[in-house]
């Protein structure tokens, strides 16, 4: 797995990510311990169209000033890894309570997509969203899914397919 | 043009720090900046090493502009980010008020206490003791103990054994009283898996659903009471599976006092799935004795806990947790979680099992394992059990469900009177934390706390157990 | 518009969020990290076994101690 291209998922709880990862990845996953600390990591590979990535599942944070021993570690891990993308998970129903943290991954300036997820039960609430207005405003990919239907993902695996740094 | 724009002075600062920082960060530096500007110490520490001489000078920027407001700079700097937020929501989402009823009708009627603790109950008494102890403890067990390995995998193996190897010391490692296959495999499989599979399948459905952050909510008051908060159930919940994973999740509290608290009652109080399952399946029919143990276990807590909170320095927690909607379980996701908690405790547990029957093979080949027994067998005279009871606390030693799987094994048989299966249930219960959970107090607390903790525990244990048996006796308790 | 804090509202009350008091900065800044901004509207749903608040889509059950520190002014 050592040169394969790095996916890291980030995201707060909550927001469905474990599923997305699962989806991702599928049976072949290992979950290791963060050298130093007790904070579990899950990492898979996954085949997308033609390449397989690693695809590195960190835990749960709400801010990138860290609270929490995991969210130290998944800061650790953003810092040490370098990562070929950030695919960063909001919940479709709290985009306004999430948008902080996206904000401070776009600040970090490293690699970054953004995956609202939750979208079926945002729109069971009457919410929609402005997919390509949200893609001018923050300048990364955006991609709505419904990790839990198995809903977007061919078009999250499109984009991480195409994805190339600007 | 960066994504979030601060005002003149941040601005400013920003430029001036940025200006300043030669080293690799892998971050943007404006991100760097924003970080030393914010209060992040471990950041602020590494910036002082890499930068060496300018971080004085670096320093002196964050104290002007921190002076230049009245909040902390961290309140400022969240506050722009958060109006961006705005900002960009009001741009990208739209909103027609509609309502998910159900859900939050539900969702109350789980956290209001007069129907929330109904709830819980009627939770615990099909999760727990129809699904885990009746079906997993109960059928399944039978199922797989009676009908697939005393039936066909035990003497088949013996046979096999008997055909093929004629080394007596050989065939009583394979096979026999304490074989790897008879008894190291069969505890494995046929008595602990079908309980720990059914509890993680339930433990599943309910964090799935959403239901234990509300049960955290629920159960904050009593937390609090033992120096915990309602965080704390989900590792509490989950020891009612695995001591040893539970101990793992510990790490999620926030301070160490809690995480040191949790770990203890965790060792001392919290049957794991296995004695729970088994335990239940075996009192079931003494209503009575299973009475006596759940208010043994349950005083034992709370007074442990509360003795804990007092005695162990440090800040009383607060408690927060966000509250994800309720929804109706995933068939998909429920497995997927349930078989990868498994899978964990099947690469954990077989080992250990094996390793504890081929110590046990060695004990019996050397002598050791009958002078220990003979050894306990005093003890086990103190305590009204019969001498053979000894065995059952050498299991449990190697691993909490060894030793329920051992207590069941042993109450099947016959031998033991309802007085002895409780008292045995007891201190089995209490006993110390087996190895593998031991192994993981020393890995996430130090030695010197797991090892304090076992020495508590261990007469602890033992202590209750005579208590109860004198106190039965003294009071001409007679259980049916 | 007088001041209270979320620890003197009522089930069913809702009001703005003006500032926050008495807690650790540690404490403002994990309050602040879970979405809980000056500014913002919250709704209290449950004041008892904890207060449950809602703001936005998003439910958040917090301790006395958390509630006390949470200053509010009642707005239509």
């Amino acid at each position: 797995m050592a040169n394969l291209k790095k996916i890291f998922l980030t995201g707060m709880p909550n927001v469905g990510k474990s599923v997305l990862f699962n989806r991702l990845t599928g049976a072949y996953v290992t979950v290791s311990n963060y050298p130093g600390t007790t904070v579990d990591i899950s990492c898979g590979k996954a085949y997308i169209m033609g390449e397989n990535f690693e695809i590195i599942d960190t835990p749960g944070l709400y801010t990138l000033m860290p609270i929490t021993e995991e969210e130290r570690v998944t800061r650790h891990l953003l810092l040490k890894e370098a990562p070929f993308l950030v695919v960063h998970v909001v919940d479709g129903k709290n985009l306004r309570r999430m948008l902080p943290l996206a904000l401070q991954l776009r600040e970090t300036e490293l690699p970054l997509m953004l995956v609202v997820n939750m979208m079926d039960e945002a729109r069971a609430l009457g919410i929609a969203i402005n997919k390509l207005k949200l893609e001018e405003i923050l300048g990364v990919p955006v991609v709505l899914t419904a990790a839990a239907q198995n809903k977007g993902m061919g078009e999250l695996r499109g984009r991480i397919h195409a994805y190339r740094r600007i | 043009m960066p994504i979030v724009e601060y005002d003149a002075a941040i601005e400013e600062a920003l430029k001036k720090i940025t200006r300043l920082l030669t080293a690799e960060y892998r971050l943007s530096l404006r991100f760097v900046a924003l970080l030393l500007l914010q209060g992040d110490e471990e950041l602020r520490l590494r910036v002082s090493i890499l930068e060496g001489e300018r971080w004085p000078e670096i320093q002196e920027l964050i104290g002007q502009t921190e002076r230049q407001y009245a909040q902390p700079l961290n309140y400022v700097i969240t506050m722009y980010r958060q109006q961006k937020a705005n900002q960009i929501a009001a741009q990208c989402v739209s909103e027609q008020a509609k309502g998910n009823r159900w859900g939050e009708i539900i969702s109350f009627y789980t956290m209001w206490p007069v129907t929330g603790v109904p709830i819980l109950l009627a939770v615990l008494y099909l999760g727990l003791y129809q699904f885990v102890g009746r079906f997993g403890a109960g059928v399944l067990v039978d199922y797989l103990e009676n009908s697939i390995f005393a039936a066909y995998i035990n003497p088949v193996v013996d046979q096999l054994l008997e055909l093929y190897l004629p080394w007596e010391a050989v065939r009583a490692l394979i096979g026999g009283e304490y074989g790897i296959i008879t008894l190291g495999f069969r505890y494995a499989i046929a008595i602990v898996l079908p309980v720990v599979g059914t509890f993680f399948i339930a433990f599943s459905i309910l964090e799935d659903s959403g239901y234990l952050p509300r049960l955290a909510m629920l159960t904050d008051g009593i937390f609090k009471a033992i120096g915990l908060n309602g965080r704390a159930v989900i590792p509490m919940v989950l020891g009612l599976g695995c001591g040893t994973m539970a101990t793992m999740v510990t790490r999620t509290l926030e301070t160490r006092r809690e995480r040191l608290i949790a770990a203890f009652l965790l060792a001392l109080a919290v049957p794991c799935s296995a004695q729970l399952g088994l335990i239940m399946a075996l009192l079931a029919v003494h209503p009575a004795a299973l009475g006596i143990w759940i208010a043994v276990i349950g005083t034992t807590f709370i007074a442990a806990g509360t003795l804990a909170a007092r005695l162990l320095p440090g800040e009383q927690p607060v408690f927060y947790l966000e509250l994800p909607p309720l929804r109706l379980p995933k068939a998909g996701n429920v497995l997927t979680k349930a078989y990868t908690r498994m899978h964990w405790y099947i690469l954990e547990v077989l080992p250990l099992f094996v390793a504890a029957s081929a110590l046990i093979w060695l004990g019996k080949m050397t002598g050791a394992f009958r002078s220990l027994l003979t050894l306990l067998q005093p003890l086990m005279g103190v305590l009204g059990l019969p001498p053979e009871s000894a065995k059952i606390f050498v299991f449990g030693f190697f691993r909490r469900d060894y030793g329920a799987a051992g207590l069941y094994d042993m109450m099947q048989t016959g031998g033991l009177d309802t007085h002895q299966k409780l008292v045995a249930a007891i201190i089995l219960t209490l006993f110390v934390p087996c190895i593998a959970q031991f192994a993981v107090m020393v890995k996430e607390r130090g030695w010197a706390v797991a090892g304090a903790i076992g020495a508590f525990i261990f007469p602890f244990a033992f202590i209750t157990g005579y208590t109860v048996h004198r106190g039965l006796m003294l009071l001409q308790v007679i259980l049916e | 518009m007088s001041m209270f804090t979320v620890r003197q509202l009522k089930k069913g009350q809702s009001a703005c969020i003006v500032r926050f008091a008495g807690i650790t900065p540690a404490g403002m800044h994990k309050m602040m990290a879970l979405g809980l901004t000056p500014g913002d509207r919250l709704e209290v749903l449950q004041t008892y076994p904890t207060y449950v608040l809602r703001f936005g889509h998003t439910q958040l059950a917090l301790d006395r101690r958390l509630a006390q520190g949470i200053e509010v002014e009642l707005r239509p």
